[in-house]
Parts: structure tokens; sequence; C-alpha cells
């Protein structure tokens, strides 16, 4: 005999299943970082870090090709990964504008850094040195804002910007390797999010 | 008093009769809740989210696929094949009007 929500204890119940149920479906959504892609592009950004401290003349197309290749199997990367779990992704406008709403706000301010740069003629140091101070507070803003991974890799580039800043003969190499370690480090908070 | 406990109680028969039979039992419910979230889902991916056997989980669609209110398509994956569940226009009406039902019920009961 079927079992359905007439009595009062029993729509509770099927109340807290439904929720349970919903819930563990949408922690397929709030992955941000494949555990995969954090790696592959955290090690691009350490690669990047090694060639700008040891072998900053060192030039290759290959190299930059590799750089936009990984961000466009990033981008792809959630659809093809749901899919392969199950699920045929719904695009949610409301969802798509949350997400993109900092990376505009990032965007806009990179225009304003650029007009800055151009007319007070700031040093590259300095520029990259804003640029990714302004990275790292859309990644924290972004992660109060819903995407509790972005946090730990907002926070990592705070604390690589620091070094760099306080100890400069460190090199970027230490600032790549802790990038990498925020990166890797909120995809397994993601997964083990997912697991329980 | 007698009489606001009778038009309570009135109130929770009538958020009862409203209900979908169909969408009464809960898998079924959580299978149509699922299929609002998604574009499709596979039966694996149905049957890990909802907690059930494949055979409970099979006869639940099936009485939801002969009312109308999901669709089957059936793809290969290599050779292995893969069912994916739509929820229907039909399906989609269905569940608005059942959960406005479920929330009247809720809200009768305090």
């Amino acid at each position: 005999m079927e079992t359905t929500h007439h009595s009062s204890e029993q729509l509770r119940a099927d109340l807290r299943y439904l929720r349970g149920t919903l819930e563990r479906q949408k922690l397929l959504h709030r992955r941000l970082l494949p555990l995969p892609g954090a790696i592959v592009l955290g090690l691009y950004i350490l690669s990047l870090c090694a060639r700008r401290d040891f072998a900053p003349a060192w030039q290759s197309p290959w190299f930059d090709l590799a750089g936009y290749a990984v961000l466009v199997t990033l981008a792809v990367y959630p659809w093809v990964d749901a899919r392969r779990r199950g699920e045929v992704v719904r695009c949610e406008a409301a969802d798509g504008v949350r997400l993109l709403l900092p990376w505009a706000g990032l965007g806009f301010a990179m225009i304003l850094l650029f007009q800055i740069v151009a007319r007070l003629g700031v040093p590259a140091e300095a520029v990259s040195a804003l640029l990714i101070l302004l990275v790292s507070l859309t990644a924290f803003v972004a992660g109060l804002g819903g995407f509790p991974t972005l946090l730990g890799v907002g926070l990592a580039l705070g604390v690589g910007l620091a070094t760099r800043l306080l100890w400069p003969q460190t090199g970027w190499l230490l600032f790549g390797a802790l990038f990498c370690i925020g990166l890797i480090g909120g995809a397994l908070v993601e997964r083990r999010a997912e697991n329980q | 008093m007698p009489k606001t406990n009778k038009s309570a109680a009135d109130q929770v028969r009538a958020g009862t009769r409203a209900m979908d039979r169909l969408l009464e039992h809960r898998s079924r419910l959580g299978a149509c809740l699922l299929l609002a979230q998604t574009e499709m889902m596979n039966f694996t991916r149905l049957r890990e989210l909802l907690d059930e056997t494949d055979g409970n989980l099979g006869a639940h669609l099936r009485k939801l696929e002969d009312a109308k209110y999901i669709e089957v398509r059936k793809e290969f994956a290599g050779r292995k094949p893969v069912t994916w569940y739509l929820l229907t226009a039909v399906g989609s009406k269905a569940l608005r009007a059942h959960m406005d039902a479920l929330e009247a019920l809720v809200n009768s009961a305090g």
C-alpha cells in the first residue's frame, strides 16, 4: 500500500525528505571549481609565475594558447559534468546575473585602472599588484555573495600579494603556490560538501 | 471554540481534496520537483537523489508517464541505454496546483 502525506506526521516527514532531495540536487550546481579543473588552472598559474621568476624572456604562442584552452574548458566543464551525472541544466538567468555581476564590476574596475595607468604612467610592477588586488577583492566579494569557495581564492590571492609586497625577494613562485593552494583547497571543500 | 475548529477542519479537508492524488506520494512529487529544476534528468540520477530502488522508481515514473506528467527520451551512451525524463506542461501545471494546495493545507494547520 502506498504511503501518502495524509497525516500531519507523514506530511512533515515527506517535506523533510523533499527538502533533503532538492538540497542534494542543488549541490551539483553550486560547484564552481571541479577538482581536475582547479588543478589544471592552478598548475597553469604556477607555471606562469615560475616563468616570470626564472625565464622572463621566454615566449611561446602555444603557452598562451594553453591558457585560453584552460579557461574555455573551465567555462564548459560544469555543463558537461552535470550531463555526465545525469542532468541537463536549465539556464537560470538570476543565477547567471548573480555570478556575472562581480566579474562585470571587475571588468569596469580594470578599465578604470588602465585609464589611471595611461594618464599617470604607473610602473608595470604596480599595475600587476593592483590587478591582483582587484581580482582578489572580486573573488572575496563573490565568495560573500553566495559562492563560498571563492572566499578561499580571494584570501589566497590577498595573502600572496601581501607576501610579494612585504618580501619581494620571494618572487612570484610563492604567490603562484598560494593561489594554487587556494584554488585546489576551494575545490576540495566543494567536493567534501557535496559528499556529505 | 467549536466553530473555529470546524472551520479549520473544513480548510484541511478542502486542502486535501485539492491535492493531486498522483503527486501525494513523496517519490512521485520529488521526481516532478527535481524535473522542474532541470531541463532533463536521467533515471540513475533520479534514483540516486530520491533514494529509491530501480523497481519502485520505475513504477512511480511509469504512473507519471501514463498521466502525461512526464515525457521519456531514450538515447545511447556508447552501447549503454540511457533514459531521460522531462516534466511536461501538463505535469508542470499539476505540480503547481498541488504545491498550492499543499501550501494552503500547511497554512490552515497553523
